[in-house]
């Protein structure tokens, strides 16, 4: 009894002993899901592997570097114009002064942040030193006049003006009124007519009052006498044995107000002329501007207000007074003889064609400045006109003095002499000036990034799954044929979902071209009737089958291999059944467009979009039956594959950057989905309605 | 034996490759072993699965003493009976059936038929009974070691291995597998 049992042991012992059993495939990925991660595992490998990551992580740097690019596009717009590139930020500048024909160089030492052609709000900051020197060489104003702009971010007007305060001869030549609004500032110099040059060195004494008005209204300013304070008795000493002829020419291209400037100075010498010169250089006197932008980029030299005042009697302390502050300097030399100080002053106020300067950040509020000054308006135009872009602008300091050129002789000539008037009509602005101007400033920055915009988007999908003969497989029969549409007609629609992301480039107002990518999956059920197979019919040439396809004919088709006919006598004796085969497809796709956009109002637009997509299937698989239990068909290989998909979508923009979208869209899958040695190849139409969000730069 | 000393240095380095190699080295013998205390095959995977967790994560501390093979087994007849003890409820639910015993020497008849046969028929026995013959047939435990992993008494494991083993006999010849 006892040995029976123990023979017993021992025979099942060494039966089971090494005994092994098939292990499921599926229980290995089961295990390896749980383990915890390898610990010498390269960072990231699969991480960068996966094609999702590595797409999310080129669309992420390229949106990272167009803010970078934006970021310091911006700020070099403004720092570098100047820096970098004075002759253009000059020119910026002589857009808003008068010529100077005699190539002066203006001495700044100031690194201003805003150039009146930046036509977007930069974001550097002013940074007034003083100890930056930049030369900027004389360029040919585009622009005749003396219109300059500047951008505060407080909204507080910048006006300059040179002013003299000697005692004899006055003159007003310029005003300077600065407008600003919510888009810009708009700067308007009220200035006497075709105005002689006048050395600013001479000494004199204006009698009149500097009209630094508080004036908020342009018009207001219009109507000013301002000639009631440039009355004054000049009386020169200065004995000239040299005379210095300037010639300045405004090129006053928008404007079309060409103004000659003919300044003759009789110096008494070189060496006062060159004193003179000095003191002319400075003319525009002590600048104290008011940048209350915050650091962003828009400077505002304010001046006005009534407190652009300065006396100076020492030519020279006022010559170095007005080079550190960033005066301009002309050419001037020699002191003006006996100018009288005619100053012929036309209350004709003569706008600036200048450009609008579109300043986001600034405020509305329009102030005019009306700058009385002794000497030559278009110097003192250059002067401004240099102030505008070499601004010395401490970072606090609520006002702007502007000296006016005193001169070392004490004798003020300031020669009005072209009494070429200029139609008041002129003050004010054309609209389509200032919009032209602003459209073309605009174009000079951020270009690229204005351009730009991303999508967001999710798709609530609907598909068919086509299915057809796969004649790189096998030649279309009748019996295939016969499946094949049996399969289509009992296919029903399926459902599932796309998201994405896109980022779209503007090639110009109506046509963008874009890339980005996007996830859709897909589940779609079909019913077939057909013969179930027995198991000793699973196994063809070495490879195990679940299940099959069988048509009438008795042809078997199985998914996985070739189709192989068997024997009808086994067919036949197949029971029918209804089976359900349910498919699903992952795909994640590339897509690479063009679209073409319609606005209908300022909100809403239309766009149509035609899209080429590069798909990289990640799963395909047909079950058999609802519970999905069993496989009939698997891609393997994650092959790359084709579609297309074209879509029209309404915009509608909640702000300048944001907008929302509804595109329905339809695609088209046209490489084989299923697995490609299949009989049967699927290809697959997609229907969807496109959700999204829309940022723009 | 070295390249089973080295797919354990790799496990031990954390490398999941080395890990997988060692599955599929072994993982048919423990399926095996597990299907034999498991009522299904289900049931089985599970044990193989949570077996195979706990010798990644303890295999850092296997040192080479006594076979490897060994040391896995271990580990799956230890998960088995962790399953074992948390499937209480399946233990009360298990009728134990007197069988009277043939006497018959079925160590010939056991040779004669195929390990898979063999492990169904074990598979269909009362989980009691199954782990009780199991440990101390196959595995080697005493009634003692028994009775401490089972959380039972020394004289039920010997009570439940005799009744075990008359119902295997039993059962083998009910269904007309072992022929006399």
């Amino acid at each position: 009894m006892k040995d029976n049992t123990d023979r017993m042991d021992k025979a099942i012992k060494e039966k089971l002993n090494g005994h092994e059993v098939h292990v499921p495939s599926t229980l290995w990925k089961s295990i390896e899901s749980k383990l915890p991660p390898e610990k010498n595992s390269k960072v990231g490998s699969s991480f960068f592997k996966n094609p999702f990551t590595i797409s999310f992580l080129v669309v992420s740097v390229v949106i990272a570097g167009i803010y970078l690019f934006r970021s310091v596009n911006k700020q070099q717009t403004a720092t570098a114009s100047v820096a970098t590139s004075p002759a253009s930020s000059h020119t910026s500048i002589a857009e808003h002064a008068d010529k100077h024909s005699n190539g002066n160089t203006y001495t700044s030492s100031a690194e201003f942040n805003n150039i009146n052609n930046n036509p977007q709000p930069t974001t550097s900051t002013a940074e007034h030193t003083n100890d930056q020197q930049q030369t900027l060489p004389a360029t040919d104003n585009k622009q005749s006049g003396s219109q300059i702009s500047f951008f505060n971010n407080s909204a507080s007007t910048t006006t300059y003006a040179a002013v003299t305060t000697n005692k004899r001869a006055s003159s007003e030549n310029n005003k300077h009124t600065t407008r600003v609004n919510n888009t810009g500032v708009e700067t308007k110099n009220l200035t006497t007519n075709q105005r002689t040059t006048t050395a600013y060195n001479h000494t004199g004494t204006i009698d009149g009052s500097v009209k630094n008005s508080d004036d908020t209204n342009l018009e207001d300013a219009s109507t000013d006498k301002l000639n009631s304070s440039a009355s004054g008795t000049v009386s020169t000493t200065a004995t000239s044995k040299k005379t210095n002829s300037n010639t300045a020419t405004d090129n006053d291209a928008s404007n079309k107000t060409p103004v000659t400037k003919t300044s003759e100075h009789t110096s008494a010498d070189s060496e006062t002329d060159q004193k003179n010169n000095q003191a002319i250089d400075a003319s525009a006197a002590t600048v104290t501007s008011e940048n209350t932008a915050t650091g962003i980029n828009d400077v505002t030299a304010q001046g006005a207000q009534g407190q652009t005042e300065t006396s100076n009697t020492d030519s020279k302390s006022n010559a170095e007074n007005i080079h550190s502050n960033n005066t301009s300097n002309t050419n001037h030399t020699g002191a003006t003889v006996g100018g009288i100080a005619s100053a012929t002053e036309n209350s004709t106020k003569t706008e600036e064609p200048g450009t609008q300067h579109t300043n986001e950040a600034n405020t509305t509020q329009t102030t005019q400045t009306k700058n009385n000054q002794q000497g030559s308006a278009d110097d003192l135009a250059d002067v401004r006109a240099y102030f505008a872009d070499s601004m010395q602008v401490p970072d606090s300091g609520p006002s702007i003095t502007s000296s006016a050129a005193n001169t070392t002789n004490n004798l003020v000539d300031s020669v009005n002499t072209d009494n070429k008037s200029i139609d008041s009509s002129s003050i004010k602005k054309d609209p389509e000036t200032l919009a032209t101007t602003s459209q073309e400033e605009k174009k000079h920055t951020s270009v690229f990034l204005s351009k730009c915009s991303f999508d967001g988007f999710i798709t609530p999908a609907f598909g068919y799954i086509y299915t057809a003969a796969n004649t790189s497989i096998v030649s279309t029969e009748d019996s295939l044929n016969k499946f094949i549409q049996n399969r289509n007609q009992n296919t029903r629609t399926g459902s599932g979902i796309t998201a994405g992301l896109r980022m779209n480039y503007a090639l110009s107002k109506k046509i963008e071209v874009g890339i980005g990518f996007q996830y859709s999956s897909l589940s779609q059920s079909s019913y077939l009737t057909q013969k179930s197979l027995t198991s000793s019919h699973y196994i063809y040439q070495g490879y195990t089958m679940t299940d099959s396809i069988y048509d009438s004919i008795q042809r078997v088709y199985i998914h996985r291999q070739y189709f192989v006919k068997t024997d009808s006598s086994s067919v036949n004796s197949f029971t029918t059944q209804t089976k359900k085969f349910i498919d699903k497809y992952q795909n994640f796709s590339i897509p690479i467009f063009i679209a073409y956009g319609y606005s209908i109002t300022d909100r809403l637009s239309i766009l149509t979009r035609t899209s080429l997509l590069i798909n990289y299937q990640l799963h395909s698989v047909t079950y058999l039956n609802e519970t999905e239990d069993k496989i009939i068909g698997h891609q393997s290989k994650k092959n790359l594959s084709l579609g297309g998909s074209f879509s029209i979508g309404g915009y509608y923009a909640f702000s300048r950057s944001c907008s929302v979208f509804v595109e329905p869209v339809v695609s088209y899958y046209f490489s084989n989905l299923f697995d490609k040695q299949a009989p049967i190849k699927q290809t697959l139409l997609m229907f969807g309605l496109q959700t999204g969000l829309r940022l723009s730069f | 034996m070295n390249v089973e000393k080295d797919l354990i240095e790799g496990c031990k380095k954390g490398k999941h490759k080395s890990f997988e190699s060692l599955y599929q080295l072994y993982a048919g013998r423990l399926l095996s072993i597990a299907m034999r205390y498991a009522f299904t095959t289900f049931e089985a995977e599970d044990i193989l699965q949570d077996a195979f967790i706990k010798i990644f994560n303890s295999i850092h501390t296997y040192e080479y003493k006594g076979s490897f093979e060994g040391w896995l087994k271990r580990i799956v007849v230890t998960t088995a009976i962790n399953h074992y003890h948390k499937d209480k409820l399946k233990q009360t639910q298990t009728d134990y059936v007197e069988v009277e015993d043939e006497s018959d020497d079925v160590a010939d008849v056991i040779s004669k038929i195929s390990a898979d046969e063999l492990l169904e028929t074990i598979q269909t026995l009362p989980d009691g009974y199954r782990m009780v013959f199991n440990m101390y047939v196959v595995e080697g435990y005493t009634h003692k070691e028994i009775g401490e992993l089972l959380s039972i008494s020394e004289g039920t494991s010997k009570s439940q291995l005799a009744k075990g083993r008359v119902l295997l006999k039993n059962k083998l010849l009910q269904k007309g597998i072992i022929t006399l």
